[in-house]
């Protein structure tokens, strides 16, 4: 009687749970798992909305590495993600260490310095627009006309296109960054430093000799974070120059959206979403590999 | 070594207000440009710190000319069922994953978590399509129902999950309580602090997006208030198109900034526990 009572207790257990989850992971089925599959079966095919799909195998794929626009989006979508990933930690982590040093003034700052995340990305871009704008009127062109030097036509000039578009985002947007790296700072146990204070470690060999290797898994967490983000760029392109002048600033994802829905290319698109995919796994295995030496603070 | 610490705070005060002055400046300026006059015209060379002449009529014109109003009601009803209904879920699941013993469930949760890895970008085309195919293209649920099983979400419930004490649950049900009461009377109650996270964070990176929205919806009348600022670039811009587009980014910007500025402690706590926006 009591087994049967407690198998009764178990299994109306079980039963509630997948009831609880039976909606969830119905929506989740639907706009997730037999979303990739489908994009997986469309990336085999030469489907255009015009006509009947047909299946190509992996020809759509071959394309793409064949293809020289491929090396020139990747190009630029690394050059962006590097800029992007080294400048967001180093300034996010010099930040932290400032935020949680200094007596007063923390939550001030902190706002402050966070905010630019909280702008969407639409006025990002227009911000971008109009710091390097092309027109001498532009912010950085009156800079230069001020300094009685030629205005600059930025975003439109094939030669620094690229990084007109990189500056701005990379010197505001670190404020998640910050924000890890902050709680990584404050999770060292504060003993460490006085014993170390102790030996009379100067604050810089404290920085180097203990905060930042502790600091070791938040970094590698912060940079995959920052790649994965990089390599997934889309709005200061297709907002501000649409990959001109000349392809100069053309990147992966932009290059997915101008294929499905300007194109309609929805094979070829699918296609470079999964590469897209590939090079995104790959960077995770790296970072899980990274990490696997995990520190403590013993 | 006392003098040392407070050159080194002066030095690092110094640091963060150089760089928070960075951050603010250029949106500063968009401020000053929205509140010029119409007949303004910019000197070569010349920043404006100050309207020349105060003009707070632009923000009643761009908001008249791009139809902010709509766009506001638009993203209030999408951002808010949107936020709601995947709060449900989440907590629902962060429950079940964390509280409750059944086969599979460390399955489900990894599955789940792995959602993450995935680039969201590979989803536009089969999602469009299925959408297309049901006709809900230019419906709000087109914007809602894809992205309802959070991810992010459900790892903050979990985790949160995690930290209650199985005995309180144990009691409900030695009381007869049944499941959805349980979930109504303790679970609700009780998650309050990971709700209000999630509902901030994702309040304010669903008020800020854009492709999603422009991919499902070609109805202007349906666009929430990011894409009526697109009405804002004719082909032929005027000096006064300019101003009224500052003015039309300035609105977008307030709520965001409000949420922020209030609730500025559950931004931090919510990051910083999850390593994620």
């Amino acid at each position: 009687m009591y087994t049967w009572n407690r198998y009764k207790v178990k299994y109306s257990n079980e039963l509630t749970a997948y009831k609880l989850l039976s909606i969830p992971l119905l929506i989740w089925g639907i706009f997730f798992v037999f979303a990739l599959f489908r994009a997986f079966s469309i990336s085999l095919t030469d489907w255009n909305l015009l006509k009947e799909a047909s299946f190509i195998g992996a020809t759509n794929y071959k394309d793409i590495l064949m293809d020289s626009e491929t090396l020139n989006i990747i190009k630029n979508t690394v050059i962006w993600t590097l800029f992007i990933a080294i400048g967001h930690n180093i300034i996010g982590l010099c930040m932290a260490y400032m935020l949680n040093d200094i007596p007063k003034g923390e939550k001030v700052f902190r706002a402050l310095l966070y905010w630019p995340v909280l702008v969407s990305l639409i006025v990002g871009a227009e911000m971008i627009k109009y710091i390097f704008n092309p027109s001498p009127f532009g912010f950085m062109n009156s800079i230069l006309i001020k300094l009685g030097l030629e205005p600059l036509a930025w975003y439109q000039d094939p030669k620094i296109a690229l990084m007109s578009l990189i500056v701005f985002p990379m010197i505001t947007g670190f404020g998640i960054k910050m924000l890890i790296y902050q709680a990584g700072l404050k999770g060292i146990p504060k003993t460490i430093y006085e014993a170390a204070k102790l030996d009379g470690a100067t604050p810089w060999q404290q920085f180097t000799k203990i905060s930042f290797p502790l600091l070791k898994p938040v970094v590698i967490l912060n940079f995959v974070m920052s790649t994965i983000e990089g390599f997934r760029v889309l709005a200061p392109m297709q907002l501000v120059t649409n990959g001109g002048p000349i392809k100069s600033t053309e990147t992966v994802v932009l290059s997915i959206y101008k294929h499905g829905f300007v194109k309609n290319n929805m094979g070829y698109a699918s296609a470079l979403a999964f590469v897209l995919f590939g090079i995104i796994l790959m960077i995770t295995i790296v970072q899980l590999r990274l990490q696997g030496e995990d520190i403590s603070y013993e | 070594m006392n003098n040392k610490i407070r050159v080194r705070h002066i030095i690092f005060y110094i640091f963060l207000s150089v760089y928070s002055f960075i951050q603010i400046f250029p949106f500063y300026l968009k401020v000053v440009n929205s509140l010029q006059s119409k007949d303004f015209v910019p000197v070569l060379g010349q920043f404006y710190l100050w309207p020349e002449k105060i003009n707070f009529g632009n923000y009643a014109v761009a908001w008249k000319t791009a139809n902010l109003g709509r766009g506001y009601l638009n993203s209030l009803i999408y951002v808010t069922l949107y936020t709601a209904i995947s709060a449900i879920i989440i907590v629902i699941v962060g429950y079940v994953i964390a509280k409750k013993k059944f086969k599979g469930r460390k399955f489900v949760f990894i599955v789940l978590i792995s959602t993450m890895m995935v680039p969201g970008e590979i989803l536009f085309i089969p999602n469009y399509l299925f959408l297309r195919d049901i006709n809900w293209l230019n419906t709000f649920a087109a914007l809602i129902v894809p992205g309802l099983v959070n991810t992010f979400g459900i790892f903050l419930a979990k985790q949160f999950f995690m930290t209650i004490p199985d005995s309180i649950l144990e009691s409900a049900h030695i009381d007869g309580a049944s499941e959805l009461r349980i979930i109504r009377n303790i679970i609700f109650p009780l998650s309050g602090p990971v709700i209000a996270t999630y509902f901030i964070i994702t309040y304010t990176n669903m008020w800020n997006e854009y492709i999603w929205p422009k991919i499902v919806l070609t109805q202007s009348k349906l666009y929430p208030v990011q894409l009526s600022l697109h009405t804002f670039e004719p082909t032929f811009k005027t000096q006064y198109d300019e101003i009224l587009k500052s003015a039309g980014m300035i609105v977008t910007l307030i709520p965001v900034i409000i949420v922020f500025l209030i609730f500025q402690k559950k931004f931090v706590e919510g990051i910083s526990l999850t390593g994620n926006k």
